[in-house]
């Protein structure tokens, strides 16, 4: 039993670490460029997703909204808040894009029609983003150093899951560029 | 002893501890995906995609473009009635061209222009007539007094779809001669019979192929209408066409471009030369011009490439290229793509002190009833990286640099050997083509080429 | 359920190039300045043949070779270590996939057509061209072989288009390889081959082989039909 001390001491601390101490360290809290409500944004403005997380006409998907959404109401401030002042002045008066980080990028090699699971599939928005309309603050953004992505990035297991599960499998060159 | 045991049970427990916990299997995913993203692989840009037409003016056909557009930047061409060249494929490419033309002193070169002799003309060098910018020249040079000059031009007009024979003696009918589109659009309306020393692409997809004939024999028994043609629609050729009836038909006079005719101009007399070599067109070679030139004259190229003209020019001034530039063929206004750098200068507004995009307005596309002038000029495409593809990744075109020549010249593959004429000597490198007949050398009419050649049949020997 | 595959009439094509330059634009290949014609990237490659014999009897032609998307037995997806090549049973495509390959070119000497290129360079362009790259296709690090996909990005955008009209179908007119919609004279007709059989004197490479190509090939031209 004693020569297994020192053995299982060391495999308890790695253990440890490893449970605790590591994941702490692997995904680096990040803050978003700016501190926008989608509450607020529901509430007050009416807004549901696809009015500024739009379709193109061709049925590409535009992702986050570019500043000229925002400007377009926020020329002048329409609130009290310090956030909204804050974007104001360092972003809509100078003209400089927010550097919104992605909670959700594909890596270059992955093609993903929104339209398709949408329109085709029927799905809905919370479904694989969450119920983020009606929270007040963005989520937290976890960063990965080492690989880039963040820690809400649906792995290709997730995509796989639901794929099969209503026959859609056919080929890689589907879903691969 | 003790100790030391302990540390390697620690250790080994550690190991075997931690291949329990999420952290070596993660940290060998993220090195995995990190890998994949390397920052050396460019990432394509993003964006709301659309599709804008514009009118290529890579070479007097103007064959209508559709370009596939990510935000702003054009990522592909293609042709709206058609198929386009590989030159026009790959247009959108120009503006990178790492060679291209970027800095110029537009200052220096007006300087030295108020300083010119004024005895001697002033003169304009448009290697691509018949634009509304040539028409804006004419005017500039006819208020001066000076000349308007521009390279030779084809004899004739012609309309392939209205013939039902075509006899062609040596004319690259399949090779950019004609908008490529609608020469094959038209393929199969017309007999093809093409007389050739060399067995060329164009004489591979005629219906007959002879290395000579009697020309005249041969159209007057073809089924008419008849076009007859050779590279340049020599007098010969159209006075050939005329006796057969064609004329009016499948061959028609030329436009008039009302250049000043060069040959005819005094030696040594031109002091100020504005060359706009913005548009590629039938290079002269540069001996020709020069003997024309006082001996203090000013040259100024508007260039885009280095190869060319800029290569004898005193000032080089950068211009736009396409898809960047404003321009017109045939009445048929470009819609610019891409904005040109800095530093770029407007050949138009140096030159004729006018304002192009002011006479744009006012032009209207013609009706051309099929009539087209055939191009007579090199296509290079070099200028656009991807053109490594057929010239060097691959045997199927002749790169700039290189000769073919017949089995039997005493010659072997990639060998080094010297193109030589009179004037000089210039390295090449050799590919044996055995489709060529005896004596035969085949090379890429590039500026430097044609500047030693001249008019003399070049000779190859070993280098 | 569709069989995708092209005619490819011999007799029309000049060995422009246009096709293989379209290609190399739409599949983001680099440039390379370094290559040779054995170390270049040309999914397509148009290659030249003659009959053999010295001018004035000699005759050259011109031929697009490209992956002719083995049906059956697919040599190449065959021998892959690492299932980086899939026969898709729906479309008869054979993609190859660049993220899971490793190298090894194991399906390089399978290939009967020759019609498959590792990737021996960085892809680099010149200063500011990667902002003209296609946003369809993703770059590949050198070290991957590469090979025809019949433009899987158009195929996608196709897709999406379709869906954004609610539709599972793609309207035909809306998927057009680049060499097929480059090519000049019409050489090079993309078609699915349940609905458009090839024309009766077709040809297939390397028939022997039986390897089930989809690429149909024609040419009047007995001398060429005899080296095919």
């Amino acid at each position: 039993m004693k020569p297994l001390i020192p053995f299982l001491a060391g495999a308890l601390v790695a253990l440890g670490a490893g449970w605790a101490g590591f994941p702490r360290v692997i995904d680096r809290a990040r803050p978003q460029p700016v501190d926008f409500s989608h509450k607020v944004h529901a509430d007050k403005a009416g807004a549901k997703c696809d009015d500024c997380h739009a379709f193109r006409d061709d049925g590409t998907f535009a992702g986050a909204p570019a500043l000229d959404k925002c400007a377009g109401c926020h020329a002048a401030p329409m609130g009290t808040t310090a956030a909204e002042k804050a974007f104001i002045d360092q972003y809509v008066t100078p003209g400089r894009e927010p550097q919104w980080r992605s909670y959700a990028r594909q890596p270059e090699n992955v093609f993903f029609s929104h339209v398709a699971h949408m329109k085709l599939g029927k799905l809905q928005c919370e479904k694989c983003h969450g119920n983020i309309g009606t929270t007040d603050k963005l989520p937290a953004h976890f960063e990965d150093p080492i690989s880039g992505y963040s820690r809400q990035t649906m792995s290709m297991d997730a995509c796989i899951a639901c794929h099969r599960e209503n026959k859609l499998e056919h080929s890689c060159m589907d879903c691969h560029k | 002893m003790t100790t030391r045991r302990a540390a390697v049970q620690i250790i080994a427990g550690a190991g075997v501890g931690a291949l329990f916990t999420p952290a070596p299997w993660r940290l060998v995913r993220d090195t995995a995906l990190w890998s994949e993203n390397w920052p050396g692989i460019p990432r394509p840009k993003r964006g709301p995609i659309s599709a804008k037409t514009t009118v290529c003016t890579l070479c007097p056909a103007g064959c209508a473009v559709r370009a596939r557009c990510v935000g702003d930047q054009p990522v592909s061409l293609a042709g709206v009635n058609g198929g386009l060249c590989p030159l026009g494929v790959i247009g959108h490419h120009l503006p990178y061209y790492p060679r291209r033309v970027k800095q110029g002193a537009p200052e220096e070169a007006r300087a030295a222009i108020a300083k010119a002799d004024p005895t001697k003309r002033v003169a304009v060098l448009d290697l691509r007539p018949g634009r509304t910018a040539s028409a804006l020249y004419r005017k500039a040079m006819k208020d001066q007094g000076g000349l308007y000059l521009a390279p030779p031009q084809p004899g004739a007009s012609v309309n392939l779809a209205a013939a039902k024979s075509v006899l062609s003696v040596g004319a690259p009918l399949f090779e950019g001669w004609l908008p490529p589109a609608e020469v094959f659009a038209a393929r199969d309306r017309f007999r093809l019979v093409q007389i050739e020393r060399e067995f060329s692409r164009t004489a591979a997809m005629a219906d007959v192929w002879l290395p000579s004939g009697d020309v005249a024999e041969i159209a007057r028994k073809l089924d008419g209408p008849v076009l007859v043609v050779d590279r340049t629609m020599s007098p010969a050729i159209v006075a050939l066409n005329k006796e057969i009836g064609g004329w009016g038909q499948t061959v028609q006079a030329a436009p008039d471009f009302g250049a000043d005719d060069l040959a005819s101009v005094a030696d040594g007399s031109i002091g100020v030369l504005y060359i706009d070599e913005s548009n590629a067109g039938e290079y002269i070679p540069w001996q020709e011009i020069e003997r024309k030139l006082a001996p203090n004259a000013v040259t100024v190229a508007f260039a885009w490439s280095p190869d060319g003209y800029a290569r004898h020019a005193k000032f080089v001034l950068p211009t736009a290229v396409f898809p960047e530039a404003l321009d017109d063929v045939d009445g048929r206004v470009t819609t610019p793509l891409l904005k040109a750098p800095e530093g770029v200068v407007d050949p138009v507004e140096f030159i004729a002190k006018a304002s192009l995009a002011d006479a744009l307005k006012e032009v209207k596309p013609k009706e051309d009833g099929g009539w087209r002038l055939p191009y007579t000029g090199t296509l290079d495409a070099t200028a656009s990286a991807l053109s490594t593809k057929v010239y060097q990744e691959s045997n199927l075109l002749l790169a700039p640099r290189h000769v073919a020549v017949a089995p039997g010249a005493g010659l072997a593959e990639n060998d080094a050997a010297v193109l030589e004429t009179s004037r000089g000597r210039l390295p090449v490198r050799v590919v044996v083509d055995a489709g060529l007949p005896a004596g035969k050398v085949r090379f890429l009419g590039t500026p430097e080429v044609l500047d030693l050649c001249g008019s003399e049949e070049p000779k190859v020997v070993r280098g | 359920m569709k069989r995708y595959g092209m005619h490819i009439d011999i007799d029309r094509c000049n060995g422009c190039g246009a096709c293989m330059v379209a290609c190399a634009v739409e599949n983001n290949i680099p440039p390379v300045a370094g290559a040779d014609d054995r170390k270049g990237i040309t999914p397509l490659r148009v290659y030249q043949i003659d009959n053999g014999e010295a001018y004035p009897n000699r005759r050259t032609a011109f031929i697009p070779m490209l992956c002719q998307q083995c049906g059956n037995e697919t040599p190449c997806a065959h021998v892959c270590p690492q299932q980086a090549v899939d026969v898709d049973p729906e479309t008869g495509i054979v993609g190859q996939m660049a993220e899971r390959c490793l190298g090894c070119r194991y399906c390089m000497a399978a290939c009967p057509y020759h019609a498959r290129y590792f990737n021996w360079w960085d892809p680099k362009w010149p200063a500011g061209m990667e902002a003209a790259l296609n946003p369809d296709v993703a770059p590949r690090q050198r070290g991957v072989v590469e090979k025809c996909n019949f433009c899987h990005g158009r195929r996608h955008a196709a897709m999406e288009k379709a869906a954004a009209a609610g539709k599972r179908e793609i309207d035909p007119a809306d998927y057009v390889p680049a060499c097929a919609e480059a090519c000049p004279s019409g050489a090079i007709r993309f078609v699915d081959l349940n609905a458009q059989a090839a024309p009766a004197d077709s040809f297939r490479l390397l028939e022997r082989l039986d390897t089930d190509p989809k690429i149909f090939y024609r040419s009047k031209k007995d001398w060429v039909k005899r080296n095919g």
